[in-house]
């Protein structure tokens, strides 16, 4: 199932909350939508699943004019932050709802509960009582009854928050796992960018409404668009060379201890990385490094060392415009 | 220090339960009585004449029964869905003129009853409804509404619409996500609802008067006659009666609503 | 677009409904002001107002209805008030206490009638106990609650019936400001009862003000008490409007609707200055 949004514009009473967003994805695309509060990505979610009106703009589903399509009848199903399971019935009961809302026979929702249940490693979950369970199996059970429902979009709105980091990751190994099980078209909402970078073929970045870039993992780290984009993927160092500015991040800066470029201000260790901070006359460099290489090193606060670019990010690279 | 003040909460606690049930014992007690002259503090004379009586009027106290019950049973039905209705434009959604509708709601309980009767009767004359159920029905609905009205608004508020949302979106339509996921988790304060409407309605006596004219009986305006010195004995025995089926009714409801509230995880009052 | 009309479409019942109970007011203001096209009056006229402000039955009705309206809605709240504390600090919020609170809701005004007249009479219960004590002589020696120009009686029965609801209105709200501020209050040094009452009754302040209107627009412009309990003179405004209203001569409908316009002026006058103080208090407790 593809999706295509053009120009949408969507408004809460006087404020926009989000403005011009253009977006394509294509069938069976994993995208992520990244951004942090209020960069409007939930509300660009619930657009595309017909729970709010858009001022102006387009959606479109497999071609399909979505303007004035029920949420219902669109296929677009959501999981939410909250996961909003319903209190009143059993998990089973809850992943069986969407298909007894299509009428499906009661035999074949019990197969498909069934197996449902053991692809997000449930079994025999069925009659258990929402209450009863932890918030990694309610997670687990939201999703099931999202693909229950047979979607052909799949809406997850920062759907492990909340969960500690060792499950956060085994929710984002299991949704990467039904994305290609089920060869389903998904898009996750996250503030996470590790998250985003390791599961999307593509992300698109937001701020203020706005997209601000739309690309693969891999280019949007190294290609970012503007200073907000790169700042977003990591820290940035921004040197004066030739009359431009350009940005390098830490990691593609060398340390060169015979060199004499500026003065080690202060070395600080991670664990398995550590960070250097070099004065120099261009501006504050920081430099980040194996801990292993910075032993090599043999290197003091108040040294003089060089500084070498590896690579920059992006030459002659605008600030942010608002 | 603290155990004089549990004292002191315990005396008055005591004498509020005691304030509460004597009345309703000294009533049982004229139920059952022959005569109970002065200055004695126990009858003098037991039986069951009255009930006896009261029952044996069968008919009449059918048509009483059905007629009390029913119109304020109808009352609070319609109070409760329209309260519903209302409850739910005014919580869930954002309009012009939300705030001047809110303010009707609440106009019954700023201006009494009588006034409103009083006023509207012409009216009902000349849509026919006066001297019939319909007009006393519609009557007492105006004034149960705002009962239900702020009842079904805090529980609307307290369910909200963020699981129909996730409903809507798994494929039920507006109708199916408000059966289905929202009813449910509002059944203990409709409930709520109904009962107090229905209190309402019952205990209104002028309005049943004025707008049923002789031709709508109902318990109050039978009881009225023998307070102003009739059979004191019978109207122990009619108020016992009815009494006694409002509270199994209600008692009824809570255990309903109890079972009902064991299987939702939704927190909220009855 | 569907969206839009949802919520009008929902408000349609209620709207009649309104229209009805305005339609009720608007002609009772009309009629009050002597303008009855059925009969032929069409000058709008404050001589019925006069009228009745000026007659002394008249005003010696307003003034019982407004001592008993006051009187009810003031002790039934003080009570009620002070029960609800009494409940919430010993912690008897929810359980048997409560069923026994709810009670009174239950019944209706004519069967508390029943109650007063059963105990307060001259040959009531209360009679009879003061009597086996030897404190009175004979039945007519005990004072007369019930039929008086004191409206005793009825205000004991506003009294059982309105505690019960205070309680009931209040004491959701008591229980939770209580338990989250109250703890904290005692917490920093504050003895129970200093925290309930800096903390926790302060902030009940509102809801208790709007218990306390309930009760005396209610009683103000109720009928069934004064009716059954009340003395021959002086006569409770409503009970003076109904005769009014019933009175063969139907020139005398406006004095009616003039009873009725004054008790909602006064109903209408209580609900400004509620108003005013929610306003008021609502802005202390933004400015604490």
């Amino acid at each position: 199932m593809s999706l295509r949004i053009e120009q949408l514009n969507v408004a809460f009473g006087k404020t926009e909350v989000l403005h011009e967003i253009s977006l394509d994805i294509a069938d069976g695309e994993f995208v992520s939508l990244l951004g942090a509060s209020g960069c409007g990505k939930s509300t660009l979610l619930k657009s595309i699943a017909g729970l709010l009106e858009a001022r102006t703009g387009k959606i479109q589903i497999d071609g399909r004019e979505m303007n004035g399509v029920l949420p219902e009848k669109r296929g677009t199903v959501i999981v939410f932050q909250d996961l909003r399971l319903f209190p009143h019935m059993t998990a089973g009961k809850n992943i069986a709802f969407p298909m007894s809302i299509q009428g499906i026979p009661k035999e074949r929702q019990k197969e498909t509960v069934e197996r449902l249940l053991g692809q997000v490693q449930l079994t025999g979950y069925e009659n258990r009582k929402i209450r009863e369970m932890s918030g990694g199996q309610m997670q687990r059970v939201a999703l099931a009854r999202a693909l229950a429902a047979n979607p052909r979009l799949l809406l997850l709105d920062e759907p492990f928050s909340g969960l500690d980091e060792r499950l956060r990751a085994e929710m984002g190994e299991l949704v990467r796992k039904l994305h290609l099980e089920n060869g389903l078209t998904t898009v996750l909402v996250t503030h996470d960018k590790q998250e985003a970078l390791k599961f999307s073929d593509r992300i698109a970045l937001m701020s203020g409404g706005r997209i601000l870039q739309y690309d693969t993992p891999q280019r949007i780290f190294k290609y970012p668009v503007n200073r907000e984009v790169a700042e977003y993927f990591g820290r940035m160092n921004y040197i004066r060379e030739k009359g431009q500015e350009i940005g390098v991040r830490p990691f593609d800066i060398r340390i060169v201890p015979s060199g004499n470029d500026g003065m080690v201000k202060d070395i600080v260790f991670m664990g398995e990385t550590a960070e250097i901070r070099v004065d120099t006359p261009k501006g504050e460099v920081f430099c980040m490094l194996m801990s292993s290489e910075l032993e090599a090193m043999d290197m003091s606060v108040g040294d003089r060392v060089g500084i070498e670019i590896l690579r920059n990010v992006c030459v002659g690279m605008a600030k942010t415009e608002e | 220090m603290k155990k004089k003040r549990f004292a002191i909460t315990n005396m008055i606690l005591a004498l509020f339960v005691l304030t509460v049930v004597l009345p309703i014992a000294v009533m049982i007690v004229w139920t059952v009585t022959e005569r109970w002259a002065w200055p004695d503090l126990v009858p003098q004379v037991f039986s069951l004449r009255a009930l006896s009586e009261i029952f044996r009027r069968s008919e009449a106290l059918a048509k009483l029964f059905a007629s009390s019950i029913m119109i304020s049973a109808a009352v609070a039905m319609a109070s409760v869905v329209i309260g519903t209705m209302t409850a739910r434009a005014l919580v869930l959604y954002e309009f012009w003129g939300k705030r001047m509708m809110y303010f009707f709601t609440v106009l019954p309980f700023m201006v009494p009853a009588t006034v409103f009767a009083m006023g509207v009767q012409i009216s009902f004359i000349k849509l026919g409804l006066n001297n019939t159920v319909a007009g006393v029905v519609l009557s007492h609905l105006i004034c149960s509404l705002p009962y239900a009205v702020r009842l079904m608004m805090d529980g609307t508020a307290a369910v909200g619409d963020r699981l129909e949302e996730q409903a809507r979106v798994l494929g039920a339509s507006m109708g199916q996500a408000f059966f289905r996921v929202t009813f449910p988790l509002l059944v203990p304060v409709i409930l709520s609802s109904f009962s107090m409407a229905y209190i309402v309605s019952f205990s209104q006596y002028f309005l049943t008067l004025l707008i049923g004219g002789g031709q709508v009986r109902t318990f109050t305006i039978v009881m009225v006659p023998y307070l102003q010195g009739g059979d004191r004995n019978i109207a122990c025995a009619y108020s016992v009666f009815f009494l006694g089926i409002t509270l199994a009714v209600f008692a009824l409801f809570e255990k309903i609503a109890g079972r009902w509230g064991k299987n939702t995880d939704t927190e909220f009052y009855t | 677009m569907r969206k839009k009309l949802t919520p009008y479409i929902l408000l349609v019942p209620q709207i009649i409904l309104t229209i009805f109970f305005l339609i009720g007011l608007i002609t009772g203001i009309a009629q009050s002001l002597g303008v009855i096209p059925a009969f032929g009056l069409t000058e709008p006229t404050l001589f019925y107002y006069k009228e009745i402000l000026t007659k002394p039955d008249m005003v010696r009705s307003v003034l019982y209805s407004l001592r008993i309206a006051f009187f009810s809605a003031l002790f039934s709240t003080a009570a009620g008030v002070l029960l609800c504390a009494v409940l919430v600090m010993s912690r008897r919020t929810k359980g048997k206490m409560m069923r026994i609170v709810q009670l009174p809701i239950v019944v209706p005004h004519v069967v508390v009638a029943l109650f007063v007249i059963n105990i307060c009479s001259q040959n009531g219960l209360l009679a009879r106990v003061i009597y086996a004590f030897g404190l009175i002589g004979e039945q007519q020696e005990f004072p007369t609650l019930i039929y008086d120009a004191g409206g005793f009686g009825i205000i004991l029965a506003y009294l059982w019936k309105e505690i019960p609801f205070i309680v009931y209105f209040v004491i959701a709200l008591m229980a939770n400001i209580d338990g989250k501020l109250g703890e904290a209050a005692v917490n920093l040094g504050a003895g129970r009862v200093q925290a309930f009452f800096r903390v926790t009754l302060p902030l009940c302040a509102n809801t208790i003000y709007s218990g306390f209107l309930i009760i005396f627009v209610f009683a103000l412009g109720a009928y069934e008490l004064p009716f059954i309990l009340g003395a021959t003179t002086p006569k409770a405004l409503p009970v003076q409007a109904y005769i009014q209203y019933t009175h063969p001569d139907l020139r005398n409908r406006p004095y009616a609707m003039a009873l009725n316009g004054l008790i909602m002026a006064i109903s209408l006058l209580s609900a400004c200055v509620y108003f005013a103080l929610m306003r008021r208090s609502q802005k202390k407790l933004a400015g604490k």
